[in-house]
């Protein structure tokens, strides 16, 4: 507030108080107070939360990106075209605009479609070092009661489903998905689960003897955990980010508030937790996991509606980020089913990398 | 993916409650060359960067391609973030030049819009009590008529949740000049609604 109690002109709320409050953020408890009490105030406020909300609800509406249009080989000089992003900036070649705005749809596709795909297959184990294709499968809509599954388009071994974990039934899931539909996920004993997120819950899993790697910046010898990884520290290695550092070893000294790492070569590293610390559970049991939990799927569908998984995965907090359709540039593949409306967002899944990730993971 | 040691970090870091920490972890393996790093920095970025340049230029094929150069931008320059504002106001400014660029030369009163934009409001008048009659729909549809440099602010502020002082990083203008920018925009917004008889 801008109050000298003398002028009355400017002792209401200025604006940095009222965008404020129209963006839902915490104002002063004087303001408040004030806002409770002044008509005046309450009028001008009520304006901008208005116009907040007519900009929230167009950027809201902002509609999905058109998919790309199909980048055949030779439209492009190999050399003009990178796996995905150039291995170093300024690689990128300008071969004609037409060109480079197609190079850079399909990097930014390749970019989104490895964002949706890095985050299940680092759950599940699959050899994400292999992958380039599937992305997200949204079983959504239909007019039969349950969603059949059939082939999907380009990317027929391997499916994935995601939704909140209804109920387990022996050793298959009940999820329901986004649009409410039933789906359910088989398991057996080769299929992997995992939990990842910032929970109380997890962080309950770094007990004494685990095999961990954290992540995290380093201050006086000591890691301020980004994240832990409870599995074969032989299986993860995480390249550290600058000004952080990644530590593999077993864990001693656990509690509440963080634990010690001892390496292989016997060097003990403090390391802190929080509640922001992201743990992820490689190796979990599905029984662990919460009904109402966010799981995401990977597998073979059956003729039946059901998904076999080779991985599933828990997301315990925060939810999963929300994966395509607000994809802009994702390439969308329709998919044959009784229940119509399911779509598929992938990148490049070949029969070869399905079934090399698949021999992976399975 | 390149960097088959680093995705399960880049999974992890993406999901990170810190946008903060995460942002700066993301673009450090940005210019390190992670895909999935950038992947990630994408989707925590690139539907609030379409929505800002949409609301600006209020053309979608336009829009998506200069959120296209905008996330190639951010490949190439990630090492240039010194972490100096957050990544979502850097990346909003990127776009912003990107709109620019694109927009050069189809605006040629680009002076007088800004100079337009920021003209103090009038104060509360009888504009104002269309504000306090107007449906959102209404309102909506009379966002879509401001001048672009009033999209432009009510979109950062509003749409992309930067702080003022963020808001006048990207238009590398005054805080005070960002509150005229708000106040005048808001006006127009209501001359607006009164003009189009939308309010009885």
């Amino acid at each position: 507030m801008n109050a000298p109690p003398t002028d009355t002109q400017s002792s209401h709320l200025d604006l940095d108080d009222l965008i404020a409050a129209a963006n839902g953020q915490p104002i002063g408890d004087a303001a408040g107070e004030h806002l409770t009490g002044c008509e005046h105030c309450r009028l001008e406020a009520s304006r901008w939360n208005l116009v907040a909300d007519g900009v929230r609800s167009l950027a809201a509406a902002t509609p999905e990106a058109a998919p790309p249009e199909a980048v055949p080989p030779e439209a492009v000089p190999p050399e003009a075209v990178p796996a995905a992003y150039p291995s170093h900036p300024g690689q990128l070649r300008r071969t004609g605009r037409r060109a480079l705005a197609r190079h850079r749809r399909r990097a930014v596709l390749v970019a989104g479609s490895a964002a949706a795909a890095l985050v299940l297959l680092a759950g599940v184990g699959v050899g994400v070092g292999t992958w380039t294709g599937l992305v997200q499968v949204d079983l959504g809509g239909g007019a039969s009661a349950e969603p059949v599954l059939t082939a999907v388009s380009g990317c027929p071994a391997l499916e994935s489903a995601s939704g909140t974990l209804e109920r387990m039934n022996g050793s298959s899931l009940v999820i329901k998905t986004p649009s409410g539909r039933p789906v359910t996920v088989t398991t057996t004993a080769s299929t992997t689960a995992s939990e990842t997120g910032a929970s109380a819950a997890l962080l309950a899993d770094i007990t004494d003897g685990a095999s961990v790697t954290v992540s995290g910046p380093s201050s006086d010898g000591t890691i301020a955990a980004f994240s832990v990884i409870i599995a074969n520290p032989a299986q993860q290695h995480p390249q550290p980010p600058p000004g952080m550092v990644v530590v593999k070893g077993t864990v001693a000294d656990a509690s509440t508030a963080g634990f010690t790492v001892v390496t292989a070569d016997g060097t003990r590293v403090p390391v802190t937790t929080s509640g922001d610390t992201n743990v992820s559970v490689l190796n979990a049991s599905l029984g662990q996991f919460p009904v109402g939990v966010s799981i995401l799927a990977l597998g073979s569908a059956g003729p039946d509606g059901s998904l076999a998984a080779v991985g599933v995965v828990a997301i315990m907090a925060p939810p999963p980020a929300s994966l395509p359709p607000s994809l802009p540039g994702a390439r969308q593949i329709h998919v044959q089913t009784h229940a119509q409306g399911r779509q598929v967002y992938v990148k490049n899944c070949s029969p070869a990398a399905v079934d090399e990730a698949l021999a992976a993971g399975g | 993916m390149n960097d088959p040691n680093g995705n399960v970090g880049a999974a992890i870091f993406a999901a990170s409650r810190d946008p903060a920490s995460r942002d700066g972890w993301l673009l450090g393996r940005i210019g390190q060359g992670d895909e999935d790093a950038m992947a990630a920095f994408y989707r925590a970025h690139g539907r609030v960067v379409l929505a800002q340049v949409l609301l600006v230029t209020g053309e979608r094929a336009l829009a998506e391609e200069i959120v296209q150069d905008t996330m190639l931008a951010v490949w190439r320059r990630a090492g240039d973030f010194r972490g100096d504002s957050s990544a979502r106001s850097w990346v909003i400014a990127i776009a912003r030049r990107q709109t620019r660029d694109r927009l050069r030369g189809r605006r040629l009163r680009v002076v007088d819009d800004a100079f337009l934009a920021d003209r103090p409001g009038s104060g509360p008048g009888p504009e104002v009590t269309a504000l306090d009659r107007a449906e959102l729909a209404e309102v909506r549809v009379a966002i879509r008529d401001l001048g672009p440099a009033h999209r432009e602010v009510l979109g950062l502020v509003f749409g992309s949740g930067l702080s003022l002082p963020e808001v006048a990083g990207v238009l590398e203008i005054p805080v005070g000049t960002v509150k005229s920018r708000l106040s005048a925009a808001r006006a127009a917004l209501s001359r607006i609604l009164n003009e189009k008889g939308q309010i009885q």
